[in-house]
């Protein structure tokens, strides 16, 4: 583990001599608190400022940090203690990690080993061991593609949130990958700026569908206590209910919408008039009276739409107004890729985040199958293979490889 | 532009407080005899606050109402107590509020933008026959509606479009109550000094107050945790630490600033920490430290309130008391009196 640590921090080394200029400063950068984790002892280092940008390079340079944080507030100090700093604000930030998100292929490519007893698992790592009840748990995750796609689609959603329903605009906000599982969102606006954490937390509740009480919501049912149509003039919540519900309509068998806690008779009722529905919702049959269907039913599919059509989002993070967040341009420990601001609808993590050049031997003792550029590598068993650097990189990030050095 | 009158129903708005200044009023003044009315009727508007929780809405004269209203905002100051300095603000606002309630879309959208600088629009012409809804910036809205507890309140149940909330006449108009009710909190002042003219009508209001406070509306809690009243929330976290189940740093937070404010030593928090398997004592130290007040700011953080608690799936298991209650702390509370009524009966039989 030593050894891959070393490796990293040496390809960090080398590339922040020649790159660290490429850093750019966060808007008004002398009022911003940075932090830096270390590769030693994984020290932290809080409570930095910069006057200028080139500070900043030159500080990183030194360091080689493994990441480099800045805070989503404006201080008027930004190197004093917590208390003294002066908060003046906050961009108004979120995360979307694939960790929050539930994908199938976390059970081919994530493990996690008890480190109690030994016991290992595929998929997510649960809170403690089933075996021994151990709770101090080894979690080895992958960057996949279908994982960060998802996490990409939750990106798009949470901006039609942002733009239709909050009304900011697209410039306004700037998109980042992590370089590593996910990615951030920040808005930098001055309505935005001094929202609080009570505030704050509004938002993250109407984005994640949290909250929703179908009793209390306007609108909801029209006057013969149906959902309604769907149409393209919907828009917010509503559009979006009537958009998933129709979705739902379509796809879901009878079995699941009893487990939903719909009854069988009406579970049984919806399925088999499926098609005449869902064209009923968008407008083009004239009947939408199902027998038997009232308005529980239309409220459980309308709480089910909303499951499905909200983003999900790290709670933690846009409520913390003190929060520090990664530094675009600047490189991730846990794989070697580089944090980027990208253009989402065209973004390609393992093409646009890559940060080394050339290639390296390495031995692999155990990797999935991943992608770099146009190039497929692995699986990888006990072997000893010759790749592009940044592949190296992450394979020992990853404790999945170890350099061969000559 | 708004008469006298309406000044005199809302003692907040530019106009009222233009009045105020141009009258050029000082506190000297005040102790002539010409001012009694004034000062009868601000000490009168202070003891409503305090009695009833509201203020009454007829007067004679609007000169004496609108110029009561700043020196009942003083008198506030003097009294240096956070009970009443909530209870005026409430009690005031909801004076207005039962004006607003009549006035009609127009003047509310006046209102809200020429004195609280609100993003706020009037139906549209041909809406007004179905909907007869404003649009409120979603961020004036949220400020507001957070303080109103009723799901119906929370922005999730909205239509949001554009960054504007729709909300009837009546809803705003209870927007504003709450909007004004922070605008008198934040003009009254930190302190002052109490001249000797005032001397007996403060004398009279601390009285009163003391009485009001001695109703046990203010009932002390219990030097040590009692676990029987802990909410499922904070018994949840409790158990999981216990059995060294993982839980979130908000999860450790919380049940860390509960348990300091129910009356649990640092000793002893750190104590159940310490089954943790990733126990880090001078970690802990430092955080429960910070927590207490004993350390940092020097101030002892209370734990997130309900709402939160749900933001960050800590809300577990709720029982019927949750619904009504916002906040851990007011289950413990309440669970506790319930508790001691319990055994007093029990000693009785």
């Amino acid at each position: 583990m030593q050894e891959a640590e070393e490796y990293v921090e040496r390809k960090f080394k080398q590339y922040y001599e020649k790159n660290a200029q490429r850093i750019r400063p966060p808007p008004k950068i002398e009022n911003r608190e940075f932090g830096f984790l270390l590769f030693r002892e994984g020290v932290m280092i809080r409570h930095k400022a910069f006057k200028t940008i080139a500070d900043l390079h030159s500080f990183v340079r030194t360091t080689t940090p493994a990441h480099v944080y800045n805070s989503t507030a404006y201080y008027v100090d930004p190197d004093k203690e917590m208390d003294k700093k002066g908060w003046q604000g906050a961009d108004l930030a979120f995360d979307v990690d694939a960790d929050h998100i539930a994908t199938a292929c976390k059970y081919i490519h994530d493990k996690w080993t008890c480190k109690s007893c030994g016991t290992q698992g595929k998929g997510p790592c649960p809170d403690t061991c089933p075996k021994c009840r151990g709770e101090r748990m080894d979690e080895e995750v992958w960057l996949c593609e279908i994982c960060l796609e998802r996490a990409r689609e939750e990106v798009i959603k949470l901006m039609d949130f942002l733009t239709e329903d909050f009304g900011f605009s697209r410039r306004e906000m700037t998109v980042c990958f992590s370089g590593h599982r996910g990615y951030h969102v920040h808005l930098r606006n001055d309505e935005a700026k001094d929202l609080g954490s009570d505030e704050r937390k509004e938002i993250v509740d109407y984005i994640m569908g949290l909250g929703f009480d179908s009793n209390s919501y306007s609108g909801l049912l029209d006057e013969r206590l149906t959902l309604g149509e769907y149409s393209q003039e919907h828009r917010g919540w509503l559009g979006r209910i009537r958009r998933g519900a129709y979705e739902i309509l379509t796809e879901t068998s009878e079995n699941e919408l009893v487990n939903w806690g719909i009854n069988r008779r009406i579970a049984k009722a919806i399925a088999s008039r499926r098609d005449e529905l869902a064209s009923a919702w968008i407008g083009e049959a004239k009947s939408r009276r199902l027998e038997g269907v009232g308005p529980t039913t239309w409220k459980t599919i309308a709480q089910k739409a909303m499951e499905r059509e909200s983003a999900k989002v790290d709670t933690v993070v846009t409520t913390d107004i003190h929060r520090l967040i990664r530094l675009p341009e600047t490189l991730n420990a846990k794989t070697g890729l580089k944090a980027v601001e990208v253009n989402i609808e065209s973004f390609d993590p393992f093409k646009d985040a890559i940060a080394f050049e050339g290639e390296e031997t390495v031995y692999a003792t155990d990797a999935p199958q991943f992608r770099i550029g146009n190039q497929t590598f692995g699986p990888y068993t006990n072997q000893t293979v010759t790749v592009p650097t940044a592949a190296a990189t992450l394979l020992i990030a990853k404790g999945k490889a170890v350099s061969k050095r000559e | 532009m708004l008469s006298k009158t309406d000044q005199a129903k809302y003692p907040v708005v530019p106009e009222a407080v233009e009045f105020v200044r141009a009258r050029g009023l000082t506190i000297d003044e005040l102790a002539d005899r010409s001012y009694t009315a004034i000062l009868d009727r601000a000490e009168e508007r202070l003891r409503q606050a305090i009695e009833t929780g509201s203020v009454s809405s007829e007067w004679r004269d609007d000169g004496v109402e609108i110029l009561s209203f700043p020196v009942a905002v003083y008198l506030t100051t003097i009294l240096q107590d956070d009970w009443v300095r909530r209870r005026f603000a409430l009690a005031e606002s909801r004076r207005a509020s039962r004006f607003l309630i009549s006035e009609d879309a127009e003047r509310i959208v006046e209102i809200a933008s020429r004195t609280f600088d609100w993003k706020i629009q009037p139906p549209h012409k041909e809406e007004s026959r179905t909907t007869s809804g404003l649009r409120i910036g979603f961020k004036n809205y949220v400020r507001n509606a957070v303080r109103i507890r009723e799901p119906k309140w929370k922005l999730i149940n909205r239509q949001l479009i554009d960054g504007f909330v729709q909300v009837s006449k009546e809803e705003a108009s209870r927007l504003l109550e709450e909007e004004i009710q922070s605008r008198i909190l934040s003009r009254i002042g930190e302190r002052v000094e109490e001249p000797s003219f005032l001397e007996e009508r403060i004398e009279r209001l601390r009285k009163l107050v003391m009485q009001r406070k001695g109703t046990g509306a203010f009932l002390e809690l219990p030097r040590t945790v009692v676990f029987a009243a802990m909410p499922p929330c904070i018994r949840y976290l409790y158990d999981s630490v216990q059995s060294g189940r993982h839980i979130p740093h908000v999860g450790r937070f919380a049940l860390t600033c509960f348990l300091v404010n129910v009356g649990a030593s640092e000793e002893d928090v750190l104590k159940l920490f310490k089954t943790a398997a990733d126990f880090d004592e001078r970690k802990t130290r430092y955080q429960v430290e910070h927590i207490a007040g004993s350390k940092g700011r020097k101030t002892r953080y209370t734990p997130p309130k309900c709402t939160t608690l749900k933001t960050h799936g800590l809300c577990i298991s709720p029982d019927i008391l949750c619904n009504s209650i916002a906040h851990p702390l007011s289950y413990y509370r309440r669970k506790i009196r319930s508790v001691f009524e319990k055994d007093r009966q029990h000693a009785r039989s």
